[in-house]
């Protein structure tokens, strides 16, 4: 945990100088594309006669570069292929830069598979002292019981969701104040390690330092969620190419988090299944003709699936969009049945507010918000992402609410466990025994 | 590539331990890729043991992927190997008249040229290249297709376009799309230009020290520096003695006959010369040392004349030292020297030590003594301290340090009254302001007696 906790620190810090430096990238290592903002941080916001900058000033920064490129060797948002994956990157880095005209060392990424957990955790104190202190709030992050989430498995957040004194909740910090015994929810999500060691691999192959890392869901909610939503209970259900992430916020904060392992790219190969097409063709057909609820139009609207095998019977068929429709919905249906169970063990229901917001490339799809009406109740909208200064018009639809939320994350990032300092008495005696010998042996 | 013996067969691999490939799995139609749009090598004269490499088939991903594997080797194989097919061709007696030959041949040939020459100019991420090679080689096949009469042999259709297609051809015709990703080397140097204090510098930086380094190689040799430094000289001086530049009269004027002489002698340029080798402000400079030039200036006219103006000083009064007879101006300054007092009877004389120094002075003094004028002889300086105004019959009136002027014109106010300097005086001392004394001359004195006695008497009696 505590290697767990330096490596998050020392991304926190590369973040932090990053910013200082005034230019980071934002990748979004997505099943069916790479994205990549270049960020410019300067603080001019106030430049503004009435004081408000973009975004009320909430975000300091401007995106200065944007570049997608269709993903390659990445599966289910788990890199597949590392060499395919790194040219991606590679791609859409690259254009990114030209296009902010400059360079950048500094890479914070998301992406949306190696199966996150989520897990909820509870730790208490006595105060040594009346006052909570920050150091208090350290010790009651660490004295959290971390549950055995297993072999390979690694954090990839650690929100402090909630903390009590005595018998006060509900707060959100809880410096200043006065008890006997602080407590603390903290909403802990992990994922495969290897996910992440070939992701630190890929970017290490493109000359880059990681400067901080999030799931995919999470900030996807943090950018497709209005601020109401986020306060008062929503669910985000991020559709991307290979893997639907969903991300529960109540009070600002994420409390749960699961992926299902299926994605737009499933229906494109549904379609591409269903009627012998090409994979590329199959998009296309989705892409212009997909739909979730056929009418008897749908019956004569007669699409041509061409093919260019030089067969002519074969390269002249032609499909109605009832077919079409008959292949796109029960996958779809599935990805959100998949959803709906997942909001179900999460206890969704009973939030006060239970809004569904349904972002993501996949979430493009023409009725989806009536077919997820159906399966995961009525409160349910398409989100797209928030407006960034310099966003370009290309990238403002809902796939790529999670890099817009990464950006908003990398200017903002909620704390984390890591955020707080860790009490002296978790420091390892044997660091300090060695910091003893080191000047006894120097001096 | 060595012949081969009849029956041998040849090296497949240039790798060793590599295995023949197997032929490429086909894979399923309805999965297959859309074909590629593009002529591909007609390999139908291959031997029929070999798996022909079938247009839009697809070939499994590991195979035209760059790995670096071994299996890419089978891409590489240009020239397809021989057997006993070829073999049994090559002992075949055929030979064609050459005019059919020629016939049969120069379309093939000219259009591989063509796409040979398309071909050689592309490179692996040039798209352009791509398609223009694609273009000629299609252009190519298209003409083998066409019916070609007495075509000799199915080689000579078939080989000139074979030696055209490169690996990267082949790898299009497979259906496999070219990469987009930047190399590794690619991405590192973009990024190195992108890099804003090397970029800088490529940009500012290493055009300077090019030049520098240029121009440093260059006149690091001394002769080429004196070569330059000499050619440069010499044009110079043909600009220089160009007509329009020449100056070739010298006007003198305001000056007397001596005083030009002199100043024509202070010239010592010759002329004509070139007006960039006179420096006008030394001349003035030197022309104004003269003492009897009291200003001048020095200005080139058009024409080429260079025009002396010059101011005289105004002699003013002459000042006798024991050697000679200098005229001053009236500031003091030295005009010239005069051989005889009466080249210039007109001129008061002075004299003394510092008597130069005080030349205002002693006009104002002579100025107050004007109504006896006719009478001077001359100021005399007494001690660097105060005047004698020195009158003929060897009158002296010996003025104060001060109140010098005052002085004169109370003893000319009294000479007015009295005729005071008519009489026989020797000396009027006013060097005490008070008290005024007079020397009498010796008649006078015996005068004064007389009287002196005669009114004892008149007293006595």
């Amino acid at each position: 945990m505590t290697g767990l906790y330096q490596a998050q620190r020392a991304m926190r810090n590369m973040r932090r100088a990053a910013i200082q430096r005034g230019v980071v990238a934002i990748l979004d290592v997505g099943t069916s594309k790479i994205a990549c903002l270049v960020l410019k941080f300067d603080g001019d916001v106030a430049a503004r006669e009435d004081g408000l900058g973009s975004m009320a000033g909430q975000s300091q920064f401007r995106v200065i570069g944007a570049a997608t490129t269709r993903s390659r060797g990445v599966r289910f948002g788990e890199i597949d292929a590392i060499p395919e994956t790194e040219r991606a990157i590679r791609t859409a880095v690259q254009a990114a830069q030209k296009m902010a005209q400059t360079r950048v060392d500094h890479v914070i990424a998301c992406f949306a598979g190696a199966r996150p957990r989520s897990y909820g955790l509870a730790g208490d104190i006595t105060l040594p002292a009346g006052q909570v202190s920050e150091q208090d709030v350290g010790r009651v992050l660490a004295a959290c019981d971390v549950p055995d989430f297993g072999e390979s498995r690694e954090v990839l957040h650690a929100h402090p969701v909630n903390f009590a004194i005595d018998h006060r909740t509900g707060m959100n910090d809880p410096r200043g104040h006065v008890g006997n015994r602080l407590a603390a929810d903290m909403h802990l999500v992990t994922i495969d390690t290897p996910a992440v060691q070939n992701l630190l691999y890929c970017i290490k192959r493109c000359d880059l330092e990681l400067a901080g890392l999030a799931s995919s869901a999470y900030v996807s909610g943090i950018s497709a969620l209005v601020e109401d939503e986020q306060e008062l209970g929503a669910a985000s259900i991020d559709m991307g190419g290979g893997s639907t992430g969903i991300s529960v916020f109540i009070k600002k904060h994420m409390i749960f988090t699961d992926a299902v392992r299926l994605g737009g790219d499933h229906v494109t190969a549904d379609i591409s299944k269903g009627f012998h097409v090409p994979m590329s063709v199959a998009e296309r057909i989705k892409t212009y003709h997909g739909g979730v609820f056929a009418t008897g139009m749908d019956d004569r609207e007669m699409i041509e699936i061409g093919a260019d095998c030089g067969d002519w019977d074969k390269d002249r068929r032609t499909v109605s969009r009832t077919e079409l429709i008959g292949i796109i919905r029960p996958r779809v249906e599935e990805i959100l049945e998949e959803a709906r169970a997942m909001l179900d063990a999460a206890g969704f229901d009973q939030l006060p507010s239970q809004q569904i917001v349904l972002t993501g490339g996949a979430s493009q799809l023409p009725g989806l918000d009536g077919l997820a009406a159906r399966i995961l109740g009525q409160n349910v909208r398409l989100g797209r992402p928030l407006r960034v200064q310099g966003l370009p018009q290309a990238a403002t639809g809902p796939a790529f609410s999670s890099i817009v939320g990464l950006s908003l994350f990398a200017a903002h990032p909620q704390d984390e466990w890591w955020d707080f300092e860790i009490p002296a008495e978790r420091y390892p005696a044997r660091s300090l025994r060695r910091a003893v010998k080191w000047f006894r042996d120097n001096w | 590539m060595p012949p081969l013996m009849a029956g041998e067969r040849p090296v497949w691999h240039r790798r060793a331990g590599a295995q023949r490939p197997e032929p490429p799995i086909t894979a399923h139609p309805a999965r297959r890729e859309p074909p590629v749009r593009m002529p591909v090598e007609d390999r139908s004269w291959a031997p029929a043991g070999e798996a022909p490499f079938a247009a839009g088939v697809q070939q499994p991903l590991a195979a035209v992927t760059e790995f670096g594997s071994a299996e890419f080797d089978l891409f590489d194989q240009d020239i397809a190997p021989r057997d006993a097919a070829d073999d049994a061709f090559d002992a075949m007696d055929y030979e064609p008249d050459e005019a059919t030959a020629r016939d049969a041949y120069r379309p093939v040939f000219a259009t591989s040229r063509r796409a040979e020459a398309a071909v050689g100019k592309f490179e692996e991420d040039d798209i352009a290249g791509y398609e223009r090679a694609a273009a000629a080689i299609a252009r190519a096949s298209d003409i083998l297709k066409r019916p070609v009469a007495a075509m000799p042999s199915r080689r000579a259709e078939a080989a000139p376009v074979r030696t055209a297609v490169r690996r990267s051809d082949r790898r299009m015709e497979q259906g496999e799309r070219r990469d987009p990703a930047p190399s590794r080397l690619a991405y590192r140097m973009d990024r190195l230009w992108l890099t804003p204090l090397f970029r800088r510098f490529m940009r500012y930086g290493v055009p300077v020290l090019t030049v520098a380094l240029a121009a440093g190689i260059y006149l690091g040799d001394a002769d080429r520096r004196a070569a330059i430094g000499a050619s440069f000289a010499s044009l110079r001086s043909q600009i220089e003695n160009r007509p329009e530049f020449m100056v070739k009269l010298m006007s003198i004027d305001g000056a007397s006959v001596p005083v030009a002489n002199a100043v024509r002698a202070m010239v010592t340029e010759p002329l004509p010369t070139s007006s960039f080798r006179l420096d006008l402000e030394a001349m003035r400079a030197a022309i104004e040392q003269v003492d009897a030039v009291e200003s001048a200036t020095v200005k080139l006219k058009p024409g080429g004349v260079l025009a002396v103006d010059i101011r005289e000083r105004k002699p003013a009064v002459l000042w006798r030292t024991e050697a000679s007879l200098e005229m001053l101006d009236a500031t003091g300054h030295r005009v010239a020297t005069l051989k005889t007092r009466g080249a210039r009877a007109d001129l008061p004389v002075i004299a003394g030590v510092g008597a130069e120094e005080r030349v205002p002075e002693a006009l104002n003094i002579l100025a107050a003594a004007r109504p006896v004028l006719p009478r001077v002889r001359g100021l005399v300086r007494v001690g660097d301290r105060r005047w004698d105004l020195v009158l003929d019959r060897g009158q002296r009136l010996m003025l104060p340090e001060t109140g010098a002027v005052e002085a004169v014109e109370r003893v000319m106010a009294l000479d007015t009254a009295e005729e005071m300097l008519a009489r026989d005086l020797v000396t009027v001392d006013l060097r005490n302001p008070n008290r005024p004394t007079v020397r009498l001359g010796p008649q006078a004195v015996e005068t004064m007696k007389t009287m002196a006695a005669n009114v004892t008497k008149v007293a006595g009696q």
